[in-house]
Formats: structure tokens, C-alpha cells, sequence
């Protein structure tokens, strides 16, 4: 079996969303800012699978993500940034919509920048996993330091294939 | 009041003390940071454009007229000359097989012919088609053009599809229900087919026409008609999908760049040789049966002159070769003299079928063996000895040639002695030919006492004069006149003479004849004849032509 599958980077503007994928497709990173706009999509190739992923422009107060971005999409990664917890108390909202726009879509959580604050309780991270039974990871990441970047992707990716071979 | 006025002259002092140095001041620094200057007024330029614009419209038109006017005209002319360009070469290709269908298909479709022209000139071509899940961005399969490979058809894909989701997205958001229909980059555009679960996106270089929508569509009827449920129940899995069946659909549209007239020049150029196929027997049959025609003319054309040639005795001796081709005639082969080489042309010219003649004969003078040459003057000799009064026999003693024998007249001789010299390896002609006129003589009688020519005499006269002409002699002639004895010998006399001159008179006057004349009367009978019992007989004249010693010794 060959999979080629869509998956939806989600998050808040500037928790390394698109760091990540560099990350994971392109193993690179890079410390300068740009804000993505509109959406970048990115191809990895696995042993498996196909992956499409697709970066899109991180949600703000006054921005809220296009919806139609998320249609058909296998899986999705939720982002936040550990050093700003507006960005994990946007979490709740993401997985909402996520399970509003493709039901069943299995979910990572990843929480990035763990390089600069690893501090987290365990009660936070098991209320985040508690938010809907499609969350099958919370992972601390860090694009910059390269951290559980690969497991974050891989075990949402071995997740799909899994469900695509049913 | 007086504060203020003073106040007032301060300032004005104080101006005109320093305007000149600010004025200077800011000439200076103009000078120096023209760049820095530059730099700060960008900005407000475009502001200050589309204020002037907002409040003054009419003047900016009118201000950048030119420039635009000239801009777009030279564009506009750079466009028509590629379009004159390739209508030339349209025009220039003529009468080809591509023109026919073209006129054809005009007919049929009902448009006009140079819509069609246009059409094939701007050279629209399908590059590529993807058919990819609505949703997901996902290519189910996809076709390209050999041409025109695509660089990573999933990204393109994906991208398409997100662009397609934001614009959908945004209309929805103003209301209405549509959807993105095609993209323009450049010379190609991307026409968008969308169905319920996916769409194809035809990549297109150059323009589209009705047609090309039309079997979009027709392509994406049949993708649903036929996969429908298999695309709906796609999850990711793309052996789910039977991609040859979707790529079967999907080739027609493929094919259609290269079936109308949007082709590739490629398949122009091997349409092209298609007549040429049927063509190429054609002219091999016809080439054959022309050759053999030809070859059949000039076979008869050459037994023609070969006849002819050998049916003429002094060129019986010699090989001659002939070609012939065309009508066109080469005379090849070796002949002794000039004259063969122009009596063996000379008797080929009223053949009808004959064109040209080339005289190739080369004149080339073997006969440098004493045998040779004997024998050739033998030859022309036996010629010549056929011409009434010739009579020439001759020998050849090395380089010198002896002629003996005799001709009739003197213009006969030179005529030989000519044709003779002609022999170039005769040194010497020792001639000993004589000029020996032929006797030539006639008798007239006449009836008693009758001194006038009856029609009988002056037919034998006539006879006489033209024998005497052939000779183109000078020698004179003698006319005697003989008598009967019967009458008185007075009688008689005046009887000879009015014959004589009766006779003369019809020779001179009415026969024209200019030779001298010398007249005898006698008063007897001819030699040997008795008078008293042949009287008729004795009663007669006798016309001669007196020979050259006769002639000698009258003188």
C-alpha cells in the first residue's frame, strides 16, 4: 500500500509551525521569523506514506484560520508554544475545530520551543490529552534543537497508515 | 502697539537677513544629497499621484498620454508583427495538404477560415492534466505532455487546491455560490473542472477555445460517470485507485492538443508525408512507363538514321556510331575527310523526329598507306565515271597521280580535278585528261522543192539543241546541205540556201543557240548515197559539232 495523505499544521501565530516542518522535511532551522501567509505546503516522503503538509497561517485575535484549509485532511498537529501560555490555552479551540471540520481526524499535540521552557505540569498535559479521545500524543518538541520532531510526525503518520489499511 | 510694530520690523529685518543664506543653504544640500533627497520623497510621489488622480484625473490622463499612448502602440505592434509573421509562414506553406483540410473544415464547421488560421497560429497546447481530490489536494492521477514534464505534480496540486479553497472560501463569505474557473500566468492559464469530489486542472500553453472547454468537460463527465463511487470512497490510499482506467479518460484530452488543430508541429510534419506515400508509386509507374517510351522512340529513331546512313555509299566504309536520346542525335566514329563529316550530317536532315544532331566525328586522314589511298581515288573515280562523257582511268605512282581519258567538256574536267585534290596525300596530279565533245550530229530531210521547216525538222532541231547545251561546249557547229540533182543546179543552189537559213534562223532565234556556225552548200548528194534512186535520201542537211582538231584546222 501507498499512502498519500493530507495533514494540517495548527496553531497560534508564531509557535513554530512552519519550524517544525522545515525540521521534519528538510532537518533545518532557522532562528529568523517570517510569519507564513496564507499556506505552504511542504511533500515528505516516508517509508509508507506520502505526507502533504500543509503550513497555514497561524490564527490571531483578528485572523481566523480558513476552514476550507483543513478539508479532507487525515490528521492534524496542533501547535503551541511553551513560553506563551495564551497559545496552550488556544488548544481547546483548534481540537474543536478540528473535530468540527473532519471528524475522526486523529491529533498530535505538540509542545514546542522546549529548548527555552521545559516547565509544564503533568496535570496540564493530561487535561490537554483529555480535550478529545482523537488526541493520540502531547509531545514536547523543539524545531531548534531537533527534539521528538521526528517522533511527533512519525506517530501520527503510523496512526493514519494504520487506519488506512483497516 | 509700538511693541508690536517693532516686533513687527525685527522680523522682517531679520528675513531679509538670512533668505538669501537659507536659500544658499538649501542649494548646497541639494547639491550634496541628491540621493538622501531622493529617497525621502518616494513615498509622497505615489501619494501625491493619487491624490492628483483622485481631485485632477483628466490631467494626469492627459500628462501620461504620451508615454502610454507610445508604450502600448509599440506593443501592440510587436504583437501584430509575430501574428503577421506567422500568418506569413501560414500563407507561405500554399497549397499544402494542411490548406485543403483547413478550407474543408472551415466549410463544415461553418467558421470562418482565418478563425481557424488564428487558431493555429496561437498555438494552444495542452501541457499537462492532473485530476486531483477536491479536498485533500491530493493527485489521483496524472498525464503530461512528453514535451512538457511536471516538476512535483503533488505540490502543484496541493497549491491549486489551496488557492482554490481560498477563493472559495472568500466568495462564499460574500454570498454567492462560484468557483475559481481558470488561472493566467504568462502564455499558459490552468483551467479548473470541478465535480464533486475532484477536479481537473488542464495546463495550457497559448489560448483556449470553445472546443478545448468543451472536452474538458466531456473528460470530467466521464471521470465521474465512471469512477464516481471510487474517488468518493478515496481515503489516501492511492492502490485503491485504478489509475489506467482514470488515465484512459484522461488521454483524450491529451490527445485532443494533438488530434486539432493545436497539434504539435511534429505530427503537422508526419502528417505531411501521408500523400507523399501515395505519391512516390505514382510517380515510380509513371517514370517507368516514360523510360520506356523513351527508350522504344529511340530505338526506332536510331534504326532510322542507321538505314539511312547505310544507304550511303561513300560513308558505307566507315564505322559510324550513332546515340540517340531524346531526339537529340550523337554522331560518333572516325572518317577521313570533312566532307564525310558533313555529308553523314547532312543526310540525316529532313528525319522529322530528329532534334538536334551532334556531329561528333572526328576527322582524322589515315590514308597515309600508298593501298589506301589508290583505293579511295578508285572509289571516287568510279563515282565520277558514272557522269555521261566521263571516262577517267588513272594510276598512282607514289605521291603522284596520273590521270588519262577524257570528258565532254572543260567545266566537267575541273569539277573532277577539284574533287580529286581533295585527297590530301596526292601530292602530284599529272592531268592528261582531253576534252572530247561527243559527236553530236543530226540529218534533215526535206521534201521536193520545199525549203520550210516541217514540225518533224524542228523537233529534230530542238533534240539537237538541248543535246548541245548539256555539252556546255563553245566549239562551233557545221551545217552542210546537200542536193538531190534533180532540178537545175541554179535551182538547187536557191533551194540550199533559203533551207540553210531557215534553218540557222530557228537555231539563233528560236533555240537560242550561240555557238558559231559554219555552212557549207553542195551541189551533190551525201557520200554514198545514189540520188537517182534514194532521191529523198540526197535531198538533206547535216547539223555537227565540229571536235577540237576539226576545229584547229578549220581555223
Amino acid at each position: 500500500m501507498k499512502a498519500v495523505y493530507k495533514v494540517v499544521m495548527i496553531g497560534n501565530f508564531g509557535v513554530g509551525k512552519t519550524s517544525l516542518v522545515q525540521r521534519f522535511v528538510n532537518n533545518s532551522f532557522s532562528e529568523e521569523y517570517l510569519s507564513t501567509i496564507g499556506v505552504t505546503i511542504s511533500k515528505k516522503l516516508t517509508q509508507h506514506s506520502t505526507i502533504m503538509l500543509w503550513d497555514i497561517e497561524g490564527h490571531t485575535e483578528f485572523k481566523p484560520i480558513f476552514k476550507q484549509y483543513l478539508l479532507g485532511a487525515k490528521g492534524f498537529i496542533i501547535v503551541a508554544d511553551l513560553t506563551r501560555t495564551k497559545t496552550i490555552d488556544a488548544i481547546e479551540k483548534h481540537v474543536q475545530m478540528c473535530n468540527e471540520i473532519v471528524p475522526n481526524a486523529p491529533i498530535c499535540i505538540s509542545l514546542n520551543k522546549c529548548d527555552i521552557n521545559d516547565v509544564i505540569s503533568d496535570e496540564k498535559i493530561a487535561s490537554i490529552k483529555a480535550l478529545s479521545p482523537l488526541i493520540i500524543d502531547v509531545i514536547k518538541t523543539s524545531a531548534k534543537s531537533g527534539d521528538a520532531v521526528e517522533k511527533l510526525f512519525t506517530s501520527l503518520d503510523e496512526t493514519i497508515v494504520a487506519e488506512l489499511q483497516k | 502697539m509700538d511693541k508690536n510694530t517693532k516686533t513687527a520690523d525685527e522680523e522682517k529685518i531679520l528675513e531679509d537677513a538670512l533668505s538669501p543664506l537659507v536659500n544658499r543653504l538649501i542649494d548646497k544640500n541639494y547639491e550634496t544629497s541628491k540621493d538622501k533627497i531622493a529617497s525621502q520623497m518616494a513615498p509622497l510621489i505615489g501619494s501625491a499621484i493619487r491624490e492628483q488622480i483622485k481631485s485632477q484625473k483628466d490631467d494626469v490622463v492627459d500628462a501620461l498620454y504620451p508615454v502610454m499612448g507610445n508604450m502600448i502602440s509599440k506593443y501592440v505592434t510587436q504583437s501584430l508583427e509575430d501574428i503577421l509573421n506567422k500568418i506569413n509562414t501560414q500563407i507561405q506553406n500554399g497549397l499544402s495538404v494542411e490548406t485543403l483540410k483547413r478550407k474543408l473544415k472551415a466549410k463544415i464547421k461553418g467558421v470562418s477560415e482565418t478563425e481557424l488560421l488564428l487558431s493555429e497560429i496561437t498555438n494552444s497546447k495542452v501541457k499537462a492534466v492532473l485530476l486531483i481530490h477536491k479536498e485533500t489536494g491530493i493527485v489521483l492521477t496524472h498525464l503530461e505532455n512528453k514535451n512538457h514534464t511536471l516538476n512535483e505534480p503533488e505540490m502543484l496540486a496541493s497549491m491549486m487546491t489551496a488557492i482554490r479553497s481560498f477563493v472559495n472560501d472568500w466568495v462564499e463569505q460574500n454570498g454567492s455560490n462560484q468557483e475559481l474557473g481558470e488561472i493566467d500566468y504568462g502564455g499558459n492559464k490552468i483551467i479548473i473542472e470541478a465535480s464533486g469530489h475532484s477536479y481537473l486542472a488542464v495546463i495550457i500553453e497559448g489560448a483556449a477555445y470553445k472546443s478545448t472547454y468543451d472536452v474538458i468537460r466531456t473528460t470530467m463527465q466521464n471521470i465521474v460517470l465512471h469512477h464516481g463511487n471510487m474517488i468518493q470512497e478515496f481515503q489516501g490510499d492511492t492502490s485503491t485507485l485504478d489509475e489506467e482506467a482514470l488515465k484512459a479518460d484522461l488521454l483524450p484530452l491529451l490527445q485532443y492538443a494533438d488530434d486539432d488543430t493545436a497539434t504539435t508541429r511534429n505530427t503537422q510534419e508526419k502528417k505531411k508525408i501521408h500523400p507523399l506515400l501515395y505519391i512516390i508509386p505514382l510517380l515510380l509507374v509513371a517514370y517507368g512507363s516514360y523510360s520506356y517510351y523513351k527508350s522504344y522512340t529511340n530505338t526506332q529513331l536510331q534504326q532510322k538514321i542507321e538505314t539511312r546512313l547505310d544507304s550511303i555509299p561513300s560513308l558505307m566504309l566507315y564505322k559510324i556510331q550513332t546515340e540517340v536520346d531524346d531526339g537529340v542525335v550523337t554522331l560518333k566514329g572516325v572518317v577521313p575527310f570533312e566532307y564525310h563529316k558533313h555529308l553523314a550530317q547532312q543526310s540525316l536532315q529532313n528525319i522529322k523526329d530528329i532534334k538536334e544532331i551532334h556531329n561528333d566525328l572526328k576527322v582524322v586522314p589515315t590514308l597515309q598507306d600508298p593501298m589506301q589511298v589508290s583505293s579511295n581515288i578508285a572509289y571516287l573515280l568510279d563515282g565520277l565515271n558514272t557522269q555521261e562523257g566521263v571516262g577517267i582511268t588513272y594510276t598512282y605512282d607514289y605521291n603522284t597521280l596520273t590521270l588519262n581519258g577524257s570528258v565532254f567538256n572543260p567545266s566537267q574536267k575541273e569539277q573532277i580535278l577539284e574533287k580529286i585534290k581533295k585527297i590530301e596525300e596526292i601530292k602530284n596530279i599529272k592531268d592528261n585528261i582531253k576534252v572530247i565533245p561527243p559527236k553530236l550530229s543530226e540529218t534533215l530531210y526535206f521534201k521536193k522543192n520545199k525549203t520550210q521547216l516541217t514540225q518533224e525538222l524542228k523537233k529534230q532541231l530542238t533534240h539537237f539543241a538541248i543535246s548541245l547545251s548539256h555539252l556546255d561546249t563553245s566549239y562551233p557547229l557545221k551545217i552542210t546541205l546537200y542536193s538531190d540533182t534533180l532540178g537545175s543546179p541554179k535551182k538547187n543552189e536557191q533551194l540550199s540556201k533559203k533551207r540553210l537559213q531557215n534553218i540557222k534562223d530557228f537555231l539563233q532565234k528560236e533555240l537560242q543557240v550561240k555557238n558559231d556556225i559554219i555552212t557549207s552548200i553542195k551541189n551533190t548528194p551525201p557520200p554514198g548515197i545514189d540520188a537517182k534512186k534514194y532521191p529523198y535520201k540526197a535531198r538533206c542537211a547535216t547539223i555537227s559539232l565540229i571536235d577540237k582538231d576539226q576545229y584547229e584546222s578549220s581555223l
